[in-house]
């Protein structure tokens, strides 16, 4: 059944449901926020109203919610009905399968409504076994998303939730590492600056809790952090404070000022990099907060703070000032 | 290794950017001519103005005409339409220009936008909340009417489009100048308010987090704007406020130290927007990572621009202007010295001292809204390629308001009377004195 045959066509409306009086909206006398409905949207919708005054769940019905919501894909209560059909006829597998298919079709090729993805995922929801019949399909389209804009944000909470949904070893390491539908090291390597995808990189390598990271593992986040994101392009924020986390997360967990020191270092040698590069490494703001974020954690004192008040970060001079007051504060507390 | 794509459209940015940041002071004879015309700068000297008039202007369409066939995109969100322009026209000083006849109209649209509904109710214990569920009876189960505002007429109830409607009334209820529409409004919140709170505790779920709607998605925004309408109407119980509510919040703070959506997903402006003012509201701000949060708050802003971006690496975009300039301004009470207030925003209504510095760059923030955000049409935008919007006009200019009224002495950018706007409460976006005026009603 192809997805244009799931929905009615306009000039249909009046056969298919003449033995249903159309209900005009009831704005009130003289309401604002008038929109200028075209003929099209008025007729879909004043079926709709007389559908749902009968209460009709009928795949007449369903196939009118498809027409409507390619009139508004944001209309929330017309998916919420539409949802209310698919219980009442039935939602198996291929049912869910026409109905993705459908819901790709109205959202387009970078769906950003709301509506669209908590469709697909009520849909999901609906199903036992996701791993054998949707896991692939599901990863396709949102990968053919990203290919639009690799930074959507529904797309990536979608992947979010379906990935931890499944919760599959297989799986979980394919995010990870080098795949065809695999995610974060592809992303980063194409795009460092991709933020999204350091974040979907934290929430797979934590398996989406919040657990702290073995050691070793924390080491090697921290080091793909420092190589294939803060080297190649050290004025890039994201895996600077990617390495922050992943070394908070650990002192957290117990402090380690060895650990600290070993980073900051690292950081610092960066430095180099910078210069060899013909600019000034002062001026590579997020290099020096990553330091001074770790120094902190180790209570050592600097003025590295103060150069960013002053100099090299000026649009959050408050900010540093009241970290440098902080960071006395803490010091001379340990003295105390 | 070719550049980021990141990275070169944070430059194609900076560059569409740097030709409004003209330094006045170098502009030839015509040039300023032009700018005056336009009526960005005045007559007698170079300070930069807000196109109050104009702005206004654009804004009222929305009551005085109707909206052309592109909005259909929309139709789901009247009850926002309506808040962003009232709203602003608010900060504007405009509300003089909105009469009784157009006040009514708004009341009686936001009415026929009200979606009732039966809720089975299970028999009430002890421990319930007695007073708002009236009737319910203690050992049976019973039917009681509930509802909220939908996105038009015979949609359903949806925490936004009651958030966007709520505040609205607030607005018009609190106008007591206009004393008919004013009590139209307050009739109305009345009528609505314990159904409302039927409504608000069915859409809380087992996790902490809120349902946007019946069978809809839960997220960090349904946290906001139902605490948000429930401490406005005084509707914030126990229940609705309970542990696990925030709880869901700060599991929604990321390791980034920002706030998204839901828990695993990408700090995002609007989402800690929604995080923090719903903590706050609640009085447990502290219970979030602070230091993780302002450093990434903070980080937001950025340095050439002067605007906010809602994500680590993206664009700037003006209505990033109070999402991210509000959480901030929330956030930066927490850095009080002395006795931190309940609601310092209340506290301090005629005084605009507030004892903790803001801590982000507000004449940065000026600036960008001043000379990117406004079209000389009329209206505010995201940036200077975008078109504009209702939306990025009330968060533009809200944004605008945080940073002239949360910033003790500092000197603000452009003409400090001419571009002077009401003060927003930074956790409900209306004006403070609405919000002061809304917590003593009696109901």
């Amino acid at each position: 059944m192809s997805v244009m045959s799931m929905m009615i066509q306009v000039d249909e409306l009046s056969e298919v449901f003449s033995d249903l009086t159309p209900i005009p909206q009831d704005d009130g006398p003289e309401p604002v926020c008038v929109i200028q409905y075209p003929t099209s949207f008025r007729l879909a919708y004043d079926y709709m109203r007389a559908i749902w005054k009968a209460n009709e769940m009928s795949d007449r019905a369903l196939r009118l919610t498809s027409l409507c919501l390619k009139l508004n894909p944001a209309n929330y209560t017309v998916w919420q009905f539409r949802r209310r059909c698919l219980r009442h006829l039935g939602l198996d597998k291929a049912r869910i399968q026409r109905d993705l298919d459908m819901t790709a079709v109205l959202g387009g090729s970078n769906p950003k409504n709301y509506q669209i993805w908590f469709h697909r995922r009520a849909l999901l929801e609906c199903h036992e076994n996701l791993k054998d019949d949707f896991l692939a399909t599901e990863l396709e389209y949102i990968a053919h998303v990203f290919q639009e804009d690799s930074k959507n944000h529904h797309a990536w909470s979608h992947r979010q939730w379906f990935i931890k949904t499944i919760d599959d070893d297989d799986v979980w390491k394919n995010e990870i590492e080098f795949g065809t539908s695999s995610c974060t090291k592809q992303l980063i390597e194409e795009d460092p600056r991709n933020n999204s995808a350091w974040n979907h990189r934290w929430m797979v390598i934590h398996r989406g809790g919040k657990t702290p990271l073995a050691l070793e593992v924390a080491k090697s986040e921290a080091d793909f952090a420092l190589d294939t994101g803060a080297t190649p392009d050290p004025y890039n924020e994201s895996p600077w404070r990617y390495l922050v986390g992943i070394l908070r997360e650990q002192h957290k967990r117990q402090p380690n000022p060895m650990l600290m020191r070993e980073y900051e270092q690292k950081a610092s040698n960066l430095r180099q990099v910078v210069t060899n590069s013909g600019q000034d490494p002062d001026t590579c703001a997020h290099l020096t907060f990553a330091r001074i974020d770790l120094l902190e954690m180790i209570a050592d004192k600097d003025s590295l703070g103060m150069d960013l008040a002053d100099e090299h970060d000026t649009i959050r001079k408050k900010y540093w000032m009241l970290r440098v007051d902080q960071l006395q504060q803490k010091v001379s507390n340990l003295k105390a | 290794m070719p550049v980021s794509p990141s990275l070169l459209l944070q430059q194609d940015t900076e560059a569409e950017v740097a030709p409004f940041f003209v330094d006045l002071n170098k502009l030839k004879d015509d040039q300023l001519q032009h700018l005056r015309q336009t009526g960005l700068i005045g007559r007698d000297d170079t300070s930069v103005r807000l196109l109050r008039e104009k702005h206004i202007e654009y804004l009222s369409q929305v009551w005085r005409r109707s909206l052309k066939q592109a909005f259909v995109s929309l139709d789901s969100s009247r009850p926002w339409i309506l808040y962003w322009c009232l709203h602003s026209c608010d900060l504007l000083d405009g509300m003089g220009k909105i009469d009784e006849t157009e006040r009514c109209r708004m009341v009686s649209t936001l009415e026929h936008c009200w979606s009732p509904i039966a809720i089975v109710h299970p028999p009430v214990t002890r421990d319930d909340d007695l007073l708002y569920f009236c009737n319910a009876k203690e050992d049976e189960t019973s039917e009681l009417p509930a509802g909220g505002f939908g996105g038009g007429p015979g949609q359903i109830a949806h925490a936004a489009t009651t958030y966007a409607a709520v505040l609205s009334l607030c607005i018009l209820s609190t106008n007591l100048e206009y004393p008919k529409s004013a009590r139209q409004a307050k009739a109305l919140l009345t009528k609505v308010r314990i159904p409302l709170y039927r409504w608000m505790i069915s859409m809380q779920t087992e996790s902490g987090g809120y349902r946007m709607h019946d069978d809809g998605e839960v997220d960090v925004r349904a946290s906001y704007t139902i605490l948000c309408c429930a401490k406005l109407l005084n509707l914030a119980t126990p229940q609705l406020c309970q542990d696990r509510v925030a709880e869901y919040i700060q599991s929604c703070q990321t390791w980034e130290g920002g706030i998204a959506g839901e828990p695993n997903c990408e700090a995002h402006g609007g989402y800690a927007f929604c995080g923090v003012a719903a903590m706050q509201m609640m009085g447990k701000l502290h219970l979030l990572d602070l230091p993780a949060l302002t450093g990434w708050l903070v980080h937001r802003q950025m340095s050439y621009e002067g605007g906010f971006s809602g994500r680590s690496n993206k664009l700037v975009d003006g209505c990033y202007s109070f999402w991210q300039g509000g959480a901030t301004a929330i956030t930066s009470a927490l850095y009080a010295s002395e006795d931190k207030a309940e609601d310092p925003w209340l506290e301090h209504q005629t005084d605009d001292s507030l004892n903790f510095p803001l801590l982000f760059d507000a004449p940065m923030l000026e600036r960008y809204i001043l000379l990117c955000a406004q079209d000389i049409h009329g209206g505010l935008r995201d940036k200077p390629s975008k078109p504009r919007d209702f939306y990025h006009s009330c968060y533009n200019l809200s944004g605008l308001s945080v940073a002239q009224h949360c910033d003790s002495g500092e000197k603000v950018y452009g003409d400090p009377k001419q571009t002077r706007l009401g003060r927003t409460h930074p956790c409900y976006n209306i004006r403070v004195e609405r919000v002061h005026a809304m917590l003593q009603q009696q109901w």
